[in-house]
């Protein structure tokens, strides 16, 4: 023979290991059953991992767009106000509103240097101040009748903050064609034009707007102080607030009336209130919006969890019953082998480490087996690409220790059974 | 008497089934000294398990005692009665009862188990030699024959140099020639006694029970047993 020189010391964990070699099939339905009771565990808690991390993702992503499109929406009211008008006309107070809605008509006129005061007074709702003199007249040399409008751009105010100019002035010499005008008399940018006696470059032919600016030329106010015998007189200040909310129109006219009191102010905002409400409805759209994908991922977590919370238990029961069939299964056919180990003098203290002891070790496998199983699954299953943010400590913790709990809960009984039957009985049926 | 191993006083024990009892054992009083081969002998139910069981600390008898080495094994505790067993008493069985999943070797040091520290590969190795096992060291008992399990059954019983030797049936399973070989072990073994120092002792008292008529020529004193009770007949030694 050729015996082993130093065999190693004959132990519980020989045989518990030399068992499952054996009864690999038995070791294997068990060790398949408290993978999937693991795996379905972590499995549930990764993916509903996995569903926070990706509704924050959406929510953040909702978030960022909704910013984006706010300001997009801030940037086209901005341009659209410019367009429209403003939302303050201040007049004279001899204006005659009648003349000037029905005939474009200017009838009184008040002194440029109002727009000054006003942009000095520090009236803080007040964010652009446009001063212009605007005078119906008949250009003779095209035969038509236009809207002269003389305008020097944005007055700064005293506030020192730098703002994106609404208008900016018209250069000496050059002039603004409205759409009807540059299009009715073939005009482009660059071409010559005269007007009331004095000749004028085209710098710019407007687009159409739908309204008196289509035949309006703009000029310098200086020069139409000038060409209209008016210097130092303006017709109007458009004051135009940036965002002006309905309740605060009384107070900036009485602010303005109180600083100027020979003017009156009319509001020309109407238009741009319910745009400025419309945006404030589509934030508020875009807050619930919000709210109602969050609500929606909530309630879609609440199904899963609930789910999981049914399914998992089953799994879990499931397993642990397969377990203790395997277990009294196991037992049953070592009932001769129990006999002779308790006949050689092991007590029933051994018996049960030796059944509780491959439990344990099934447990441990299977913990690890099923936590890498649950884990990859619901990290396919998610879609996230990256494992490591779904990754939980906890639920290791949890796999690890339920894994072998289950299998030595599950194996409990049979083992308590076969360490307390008695050997005699055994040998005797043998 | 001085140099008895193995003393049985007065034993009774009854199974009381639903429909009827049985008196497995009725008074029954035995010794066997060291270095001597008892076998008792019976029909199939006459109590021969059950004496034997009862012998070696596994079945409690009604009344009685049993002494394996000086030590009444039912005065002791159940932990304390299986440290005795494991120090003093081999069995073997009709039905080799091996382990299936460890190797012949493993399985003649299994009593190692109930003894930690006492494990000796040597020791298993040389019952392997000395019952011609040695080429079977690594094999598992599926892959031997029913003398060779037998005898690797054999091995595993005197691993922890026993007392006492308990043999149910042990030639039961086995063709003659292999029940010869068996018993003929058996026999040297008792008779070992005192042939090596108190460190390797080996040999000691042999208690054989069976139906079998080809242990009796093996026999230094034979025991006739029916409805539980004994009745000696002689030896051959």
């Amino acid at each position: 023979m050729t015996p082993r020189s130093r065999p190693a010391a004959l132990g519980i964990r020989h045989l518990v290991l030399a068992e499952i070699r054996h009864r690999w099939v038995h070791a294997v339905l068990a060790l398949a059953s408290v993978t999937v009771a693991v795996a379905s565990l972590v499995a549930a808690r990764t993916a509903l991992r996995a569903h926070d991390l990706r509704t924050e993702e959406i929510v953040a992503a909702k978030q960022a767009r909704a910013a984006e499109q706010m300001a997009e929406l801030e940037d086209d009211y901005r341009k659209i106000m410019k367009g429209l008008g403003f939302n303050v006309l201040i007049l004279p107070r001899e204006q005659d509103l009648g003349d000037l809605y029905a005939e474009q008509q200017v009838s009184a006129h008040m002194p440029e240097a109002y727009v000054d005061s006003l942009a000095n007074s520090g009236l803080l709702t007040v964010r652009h101040l446009l001063p212009s003199l605007q005078q119906k007249v008949f250009w003779a040399e095209q035969g038509r009748t236009v809207l002269v409008t003389g305008v020097r751009g944005e007055v700064p105010l005293v506030d020192g903050v730098r703002r994106e100019p609404m208008l900016l002035p018209v250069a000496p010499g050059a002039a603004v064609l409205g759409h009807e005008l540059h299009s009715a008399l073939g005009l482009s940018e660059g071409d010559a034009i005269e007007l009331l006696g004095r000749r004028f470059e085209v710098a710019e032919c407007r687009d159409e707007r739908g309204n008196r600016d289509d035949i309006t030329i703009w000029i310098d106010l200086a020069t139409a102080q000038q060409m209209l015998g008016m210097s130092g007189l303006i017709s109007g200040i458009h004051a135009l607030k940036c965002h002006c909310a309905g309740g605060q129109l009384g107070s900036i006219r009485a602010d303005i009336e109180r600083l100027l009191p020979r003017t009156r102010v009319i509001e020309l905002a109407s238009e741009i209130v319910t745009r400025a409400e419309a945006r404030d409805r589509a934030a508020a759209m875009a807050q619930t919006s919000l709210a109602e994908e969050r609500a929606n991922r909530a309630r879609l977590r609440a199904e899963r969890e609930a789910f999981a919370a049914v399914l998992v238990p089953l799994v879990v029961l499931a397993s642990g019953l397969w377990i203790a069939s395997l277990a009294w299964l196991n037992a049953r056919e070592r009932r001769p082998e129990i006999g002779m180990l308790r006949a050689i003098g092991l007590g029933s203290g051994a018996i049960l480490r030796l059944f509780l002891g491959q439990a344990l070790a099934l447990g441990c496998i299977g913990g690890v087996a099923g936590y890498a199983i649950g884990f990859a699954g619901a990290l396919a299953w998610s879609g996230a690409g990256e494992g490591r943010a779904l990754f939980s400590a906890p639920v290791l913790v949890t796999a690890a220790a339920m894994a072998p709990l289950l299998t030595c809960l599950a194996s409990w009984v049979p083992a308590l059974v076969a360490s307390q039957q008695d050997p005699a009985d055994v040998l005797r049926e043998a | 008497m001085a140099g008895d191993v193995l003393t049985l006083s007065n034993l009774s024990l009854e199974y009381r089934g639903r429909a009827r009892a049985v008196q497995a054992l009725d008074d029954v009083s035995l010794t066997v000294g060291a270095g001597e081969l008892v076998v008792v002998r019976g029909p199939s139910g006459c109590g021969k398990t059950s004496l034997l069981l009862a012998a070696g600390g596994l079945l409690a008898p009604d009344r009685g005692r049993a002494e394996v080495a000086g030590r009444d094994l039912y005065s002791l505790s159940p932990n304390e009665r299986a440290a005795q067993r494991g120090q003093a008493i081999g069995f073997v069985f009709q039905q080799f009862h091996l382990i299936p999943y460890l190797t012949v070797l493993d399985n003649v040091r299994a009593p190692s188990l109930a003894q930690p520290g006492a494990d000796s590969g040597h020791r298993a190795a040389e019952l392997l030699e000395r019952f011609g096992l040695g080429e079977r060291a690594e094999h598992l008992p599926a892959e031997l024959s029913t003398g060779e399990q037998q005898r690797v059954a054999l091995a595993r019983a005197l691993y922890n140099q026993p007392r006492v030797l308990l043999a149910d049936e042990p030639t039961g399973n086995l063709d003659p020639a292999n029940a010869q070989i068996i018993l003929q072990c058996l026999s040297d073994w008792s008779r070992d006694t005192g042939a090596r120092d108190a460190a390797t002792r080996d040999g000691g008292a042999v208690l054989v029970v069976t139906h079998d008529a080809a242990a009796e020529p093996f026999a230094d004193r034979i025991e006739r047993m029916n409805r539980g009770q004994l009745a000696t007949q002689g030896g051959s030694a």
